[in-house]
């Protein structure tokens, strides 16, 4: 379908919103990943995510169907042509093509000291062959592991890159650039990776100042991998992107002692480099809502569950607002239900500016939401979200 | 204040003018290939490698 909108219109609605004047309308960033997009054209997760071609066709159907401001599709996370050349244990093809992450340690509790004294020289030598099998194979084949991860991401990667700018020129979608960087939480990359989510819970508790020295010494890694070759001229445009996992599963001590002054030190220091910050607060963060008061103004902040008005009231002030609209509502009741959630969650919201219409969650695959609902509901977003 | 980044597995442009037996003189010029390269495999570690 072609759309009313002009791809420089929609790119004005997020420089306008992220720099903290009220736009046009509410911009809408619905997460639909590549993984839904591929079940809803047809193609099957078991074979198709191993190519670019199938990505490619469905995206180009995909975004000529439904009038999103951004282009939806691609590649979002790990992806199984790499994950199995370099033998992953961390992301594994379930059963019905869908990527799972299960909970495993890279490090063992009494390696501490090791990992604290150099952790990049740690992460090679013993988590790295941990975690993915083929580069504990002997020379030359760990090499080639490597090299075949690095080549074949560039190339399926580029095809895709390709495909997305071209799908939003098409379709006038969003052109303007929106990614900086990922970085993450030094005490979440910690769990994460390190020493799984059950391990940190229990190190926490049994030896916690080692906990504190591996945090600390995790981040100024953090700051680093945030894309430290940029030189950011645009917070608007280049931003970084954190994803937070652990803090809904902490009290607010630990929270507090374990967490937050790595995680507020690591977004400063980030913004610092010039970028602009962008965060998924996943789960209920209404326990930690006032913390978010101490960083750098203008973070694009993303939840997932929580009040809107005590939202709103607290954080929508400083900070641009995102997400929380019960995804459900695409995929139970009538259009009339889900159309009028939207104007309440806009309602409460949008008003002031400094808010993007967003879902609780993306939708990861094909059958989790009624497509026919699609294209309506997002024109009621469109047409009720006008200042 | 955050620790400086530094690490065994990481070489700065000096020390990638002293490992390899450059001019030092090269040491912008190197900035744009093996530094960017060493700078890329750190964040190839703390991303991809660290999923």
């Amino acid at each position: 379908m072609a759309s009313k909108y002009t791809s420089e219109y929609r790119n004005q609605l997020f420089a306008d919103v992220l720099s903290g004047k009220v736009p046009d309308r509410v911009p809408e960033k619905v997460g639909i990943s590549g993984t839904a997009v591929l079940e809803w054209a047809g193609y099957d997760l078991r074979t198709a995510q191993y190519g670019y071609s199938k990505n490619i066709d469905a995206m180009k159907k995909f975004n000529a169907e439904f009038d999103t401001d951004n282009v939806c599709g691609g590649f979002g996370g790990a992806a199984p042509f790499y994950t199995k050349v370099i033998g992953s244990r961390t992301n594994v093809m379930g059963s019905d093509g869908f990527m799972q992450h299960p909970d495993v340690a890279g490090m063992e509790v009494d390696e501490y000291d090791d990992f604290i004294a150099d952790p990049v020289k740690f992460i090679w030598d013993t988590v790295i062959p941990r975690v993915f099998t083929e580069f504990a194979q002997p020379w030359p084949h760990n090499a080639f592991a490597l090299l075949k991860m690095i080549k074949t991401q560039d190339e399926v990667m580029g095809h895709l890159g390709r495909a997305s700018a071209e799908c939003a020129r098409e379709n006038n979608k969003v052109t303007r650039a929106g990614g900086g960087g990922i970085s993450r939480a030094p005490f979440d990359y910690f769990a994460d990776y390190l020493r799984s989510f059950t391990g940190a819970m229990i190190d926490m508790k049994r030896m916690p100042d080692k906990v504190l020295e591996a945090v600390d010494a995790i981040t100024p890694l953090m700051i680093k991998c945030a894309n430290d070759r940029v030189r950011p001229t645009d917070r608007t445009s280049q931003r970084v992107f954190f994803a937070l996992h652990m803090p809904t599963y902490m009290t607010v001590k630990d929270f507090e002692k374990f967490w937050w002054p790595s995680f507020k030190e690591t977004v400063w220091g980030v913004y610092d480099k010039g970028f602009g910050i962008q965060i998924f607060c996943e789960e209920n963060w209404m326990r930690m809502l006032d913390y978010l008061d101490e960083l750098p103004d203008m973070c694009e902040l993303q939840f997932e569950y929580g009040d809107p008005k005590t939202v709103k009231e607290k954080v929508g002030k400083k900070h641009v607002i995102s997400a929380m609209y019960p995804l459900t509502y695409l995929a139970n009741g009538t259009l009339e239900e889900a159309c009028d959630k939207v104007k309440e969650y806009l309602d409460i919201l949008a008003p002031g500016g400094k808010y993007i219409f967003n879902m609780d969650k993306s939708v990861l695959r094909g059958r989790q939401i009624d497509w026919n609902k699609l294209n309506p509901w997002l024109d009621c977003i469109h047409t009720y979200g006008k200042y | 204040m955050a620790k400086e980044f530094k690490s065994a597995y990481y070489l700065t442009n000096e020390q990638l003018i002293e490992k390899y037996d450059i001019d030092p003189a090269a040491i912008e010029d190197i900035d744009e290939s093996m530094g960017w390269m060493e700078d890329y495999l750190m964040t190839l570690t703390l991303t991809k490698l660290s999923n």
